[in-house]
């Protein structure tokens, strides 16, 4: 009952044309945290998030209520997903996150 | 310096918009005619000490009848009285086009003509004597080729010339034989009237029955109708003839007599190049999907291509969102104030509008292309047949698949590509129809309810879903056609096909950025009006006072654990004091605020340069690199943002759900519970629609969930919910009929001109959805239908409503009499035979 708002919001947010953002900052702890959302201001909580290396997902999560996800630094390339559906994805390189 | 008023007149397609271009240069201003929605373009350009202000008027065939483009085009006559008239004629199609000429010399105005595409005529091996035109005609004849921009400079001259020789000007007569002395009594009749025009041309124009001018006439002369009356019926009575084709059939005579006097058309009967493209473009078999081919085209390259140089040009939004925010008075903790709210509450409404322009742009670019190739009417003309029986016109084509006939869609572009259509009633309804096409952003929505409830038969639910739009959208416009919009203006088909032509580059560009530009200043003004309601809708009455205290109270508690752990890092003395520590919280936030919009390292780079000018001391709780003692402060800095943001995101929510939208929620829980709908799912609805941001937070934690299970959100959707699969049809029916956002409904301002035709535009389909989902609902619930069977009913219902409208002539036989003949007999007398 309460989860079919929850996604039943989510997917009331993702009804306007925009394009899906995401940055990603290395904390310089060893994590990561990457921020989503969506151009015209929308939340982007409840979206897919993953983290590739070698083609292979190394770590599966959502975008918190506050449209963020902090990860483990992995060792070596990877990249940043943010899958918010077919034409809403944005992909980051390991290498293009800073301090 | 003198200045010269010209309308510019000319048929649809002669290529007007071509010989504008040429003249007019960049200095162009596009606005609207008082109280329609059709284009009045105007240029300026200086010659020879004189300033040209030219008004482009709608393309008319003709300057006697009442569509909305001849009568607007007559206002501006006689409102703003021009000094001339420049017709533009296609050189190619000289007859016809003189038709209108004739009308226009009537005006008693100086006239100028221009034969334009002479190249197209040349290459046709049309001979035109434009000298001899001018001589029959008295008034200056001026070869061109908008197109090849031949001309521009004889034309301005032109203009100027004739302007400074108005004195010599006199007055345009046609011999109208018999009907002369009914034309001389009207004009006696008329004579002391104020309106500044030419009284025979007045008195012509009455005695053909043309309200525009009977009207402003009745201002002054009371009887006129009774008078015109008699008029009209003594000329019938003594010749058996209508004085309207009476007058029509002169013109054509005149311009008949013009045309074989002056043209030589050597290669009458050959098949051009256009004949032989049109054996082709409309061959029965092939005509279908070459416009299918061409409609992908353009939905690929503006929709999905569009949509992907968005992500390109929204960091721009972005940037002048920050900017804006910057120069607003920054929050104080959870305190933000009014005018920070609203305005970002304005900026975020406009900016979901502005990230359109990218695929408006190649939109309009791509119409222009269409319209100047000739391809638009011949799609109108391959279509007009089926979409004539939902009350639509071949044009409505473009707008309904933009709006997702595909795939799925986006009704802005759909609503906004339906400028072109010439039938009044018939755009109306394609504007109030394109909504409820397959919209892109509602895909997601359907795709997470079926994985909850469908899983089985997500296929077939899919298929419903992405097929049945299209029904209900001509359902619809067929509804209104016959209802309310059947007083509306509709033109009869008249569709010419016009030559295929080459667009320029010049006149392509500059109509595409001048449909933008209206575009965005249209936004501006339609979001502050709109926006600001809304906002008002969902912010107030507020909080209560105990929750303010709560919130206060759950603030201070963050607040003093931040304290009492900053105690601990060397750096405390500077996050001390409240103040400070605002300071640093709006600092951070909009610090992660600008990185969000730079992609690249060097934007990053130059935002950190920025920000430690800003606060140098402050940079390193922001970035604290190898800083032990400041990553202290770092660490409780980000929780502390956080937290603010929950404290925020509550207070919204409990706003929402107090407010007036919310009100209204549970005001219609009596109704919409027959659809299967709580208020909360009524709030959903609402708040979706009007708050975009605000929808997820509102319900994400209205309906806080224990945060901790690793369930798949549609498993737990099905489990822990009390909805049923019959549940969730009733909210994908209401959802396929809703409108898709308030940036559709914006837009339908636009093209309607009119804030009723909006309200309309949210109500009817959100009664419609309502409706029908309780129907269905409460049919499945006394039943005991699957959620499948419900659907299923619903798909064969509409498609079989739309079916019976399709196949039914849309014209029933309206005569009767003639001689009764005994059928049983007649088949006998020939079976005797």
């Amino acid at each position: 009952m309460k989860k079919i708002i929850l996604g039943l919001a989510f997917v009331a947010s993702s009804m306007f044309a925009h394009s899906a953002i995401m940055s990603c900052f290395d904390n310089g702890d060893g994590t990561i945290t990457c921020e989503g959302g969506f151009s015209d201001g929308s939340s982007a909580s409840g979206v897919k998030f993953h983290v590739l290396q070698d083609d292979k997902n190394i770590y599966e999560s959502k975008m918190s209520e506050d449209s963020e996800v902090t990860f483990k630094k992995p060792s070596g390339a990877y990249t940043a997903v943010f899958n918010a559906g077919e034409g809403h994805k944005v992909y980051i390189k390991g290498s293009d996150i800073t301090e | 310096m003198k200045k010269i008023k010209v309308a510019l007149a000319g048929q649809p397609n002669c290529g007007k918009s071509t010989i504008f271009n040429l003249v007019s240069g960049i200095e162009q201003h596009i606005a609207n005619y008082p109280g329609v929605t059709v284009d009045k373009k105007t240029g300026f350009f200086k010659y020879d000490k004189h300033k040209i202000e030219m008004v482009d008027l709608p393309g008319t065939y003709s300057f006697s009848s009442y569509s909305l483009e001849e009568r607007v085009a007559k206002d501006f006559i006689i409102d703003e009285a021009p000094d001339l008239i420049v017709n533009v004629i296609d050189a190619s199609n000289i007859k016809r086009n003189l038709y209108l000429t004739f009308q226009l010399l009537e005006i008693g105005i100086p006239v100028v003509v221009i034969l334009n595409m002479m190249d197209v005529a040349k290459r046709r091996d049309i001979e035109i004597d434009s000298k001899k035109i001018s001589e029959m005609l008295s008034c200056p004849v001026i070869e061109a080729s908008g197109a090849k921009g031949i001309g521009g400079e004889d034309i301005m001259r032109s203009i100027v010339e004739t302007s400074n020789n108005k004195h010599k000007y006199d007055e345009f007569k046609i011999n109208y034989e018999e009907l002369e002395p009914h034309i001389n009594n009207v004009e006696e009749k008329i004579k002391n009237t104020l309106l500044p025009q030419n009284k025979r041309w007045l008195a012509i124009k009455a005695l053909e029955g043309d309200q525009t001018i009977i009207n402003r006439l009745k201002n002054e002369v009371s009887d006129i109708d009774g008078f015109i009356k008699v008029q009209e019926d003594s000329f019938h009575k003594k010749y058996d003839k209508d004085t309207v084709s009476f007058l029509a059939s002169f013109r054509y005579d005149s311009a008949d007599i013009i045309y074989h006097k002056t043209v030589n058309e050597k290669n009458i009967g050959k098949e051009t190049l256009t004949d032989k493209t049109d054996k082709i473009i409309l061959n029965r078999y092939l005509a279908l999907p070459i416009l299918i081919g061409i409609m992908f085209m353009v939905y690929q390259i503006s929709i999905v291509w569009g949509y992907k140089l968005t992500d390109y040009t929204w960091p721009i939004l972005a940037a002048f969102k920050n900017l804006v925010i910057d120069f607003l008075p920054a929050a104080y903790f959870t305190d933000v104030p009014l005018i920070t709210d609203l305005t970002i509450w304005l900026v975020n409404s406009a900016n979901a509008l502005m990230n359109y322009i990218p695929i408006f742009f190649i939109l309009f670019a791509l119409i222009a292309i269409m319209e100047d190739v000739g391809y638009m009417p011949r799609m109108a003309f391959i279509l007009d047949r089926v979409f004539k029986r939902f009350g639509l016109h071949g044009q409505s084509t473009l707008p309904l698949v933009l709006g997702g006939a595909m795939v799925g869609g986006c009704a802005v572009p759909g609503v906004m590509a339906t400028k072109g259509i010439a039938d009044d009633r018939a755009r109306m309804a394609t504007i109030l129809a394109v909504p409820y096409m397959n919209c892109l952003a509602k895909v997601p929505f359907y795709t997470l309810l079926l994985g909850a409830f469908f899983k089985p038969d997500m296929a077939i639910m899919m298929f419903f879903i992405s097929t049945i739009t299209v029904f209900i959208a001509m359902i619809v416009s067929k509804i209104l056609t016959s209802t309310i919009l059947s007083t509306r203006e509709t033109a009869p088909f008249l569709m010419e096909l016009p030559p295929y032509h080459m667009p320029t580059f010049k006149g392509v560009i500059i109509r595409a950025s001048q449909r933008v530009w209206v575009y965005i200043k249209k936004v501006v003004t339609i979001v502050l009006a709109v926006a600001v309601i809304l906002f008002a809708m969902l912010q107030y009455p507020g909080l209560s006072k105990e929750s303010e205290t709560k919130y206060d109270l759950q603030l201070e508690k963050v607040l003093s654990l931040f304290d009492n752990k900053a105690k601990k890092s060397k750096y405390y003395e500077e996050v001390d004091t409240k103040d400070e520590v605002s300071e640093l919280l709006n600092y951070y936030d909009g610090y992660k605020a600008k990185r969000m919009t730079s992609s690249s390292k060097e934007g990053a780079q130059s935002i950190d340069e920025d920000y430690i000018i800003l606060n140098k001391s402050f940079f390193k709780f922001i970035k604290p690199r190898k800083d032990k003692e400041a990553r202290k402060i770092n660490k409780i800095l980000r929780k502390l943002s956080t937290k603010r943001k929950r404290i925020l995101r509550n207070i919204k929510n409990e706003k929402v759900e107090n407010s007036l939208l919310g009100m209204a929620g549970r005001a219609i829980e009596p109704f919409s519970k027959y659809a299967g709908f709580d208020w909360k799912i009524n709030v959903a609805f609402l708040s979706s629609f009007a708050a975009r941001e605000s929808a997820v937070a509102t319900l994400g934690s209205l309906y806080e969930n224990n945060k901790a299970d690793n369930m798949r959100a549609e498993e737990a959707m099905a489990k822990n919910s009390g909805y049923t699969p019959l549940h969730a049809v009733a909210i994908i029916i209401f959802m396929i009929l809703t409108p898709p956002c308030i940036a559709t409904m914006i837009v339908v301002k636009m093209q309607t001109n009119s804030y009723k035709w909006m309200m309309f535009a949210i109500a009817f389909p959100v009664f419609l959805g309502i409706t029908i989902a309780s129907i269905i609902f409460t049919l499945g619930l006394n039943n005991g239908w699957s959620g499948l069977e419900a659907m299923t009913y619903f798909y064969i219902l509409i498609v079989a409503i739309a079916l019976i409208i399709g196949l039914f002539p849309s014209k029933n036989i309206n005569w009767k009499g003639g001689m009764k003949l005994k059928v049983n007999g007649q088949v006998k007398v020939y079976k005797d035979n």
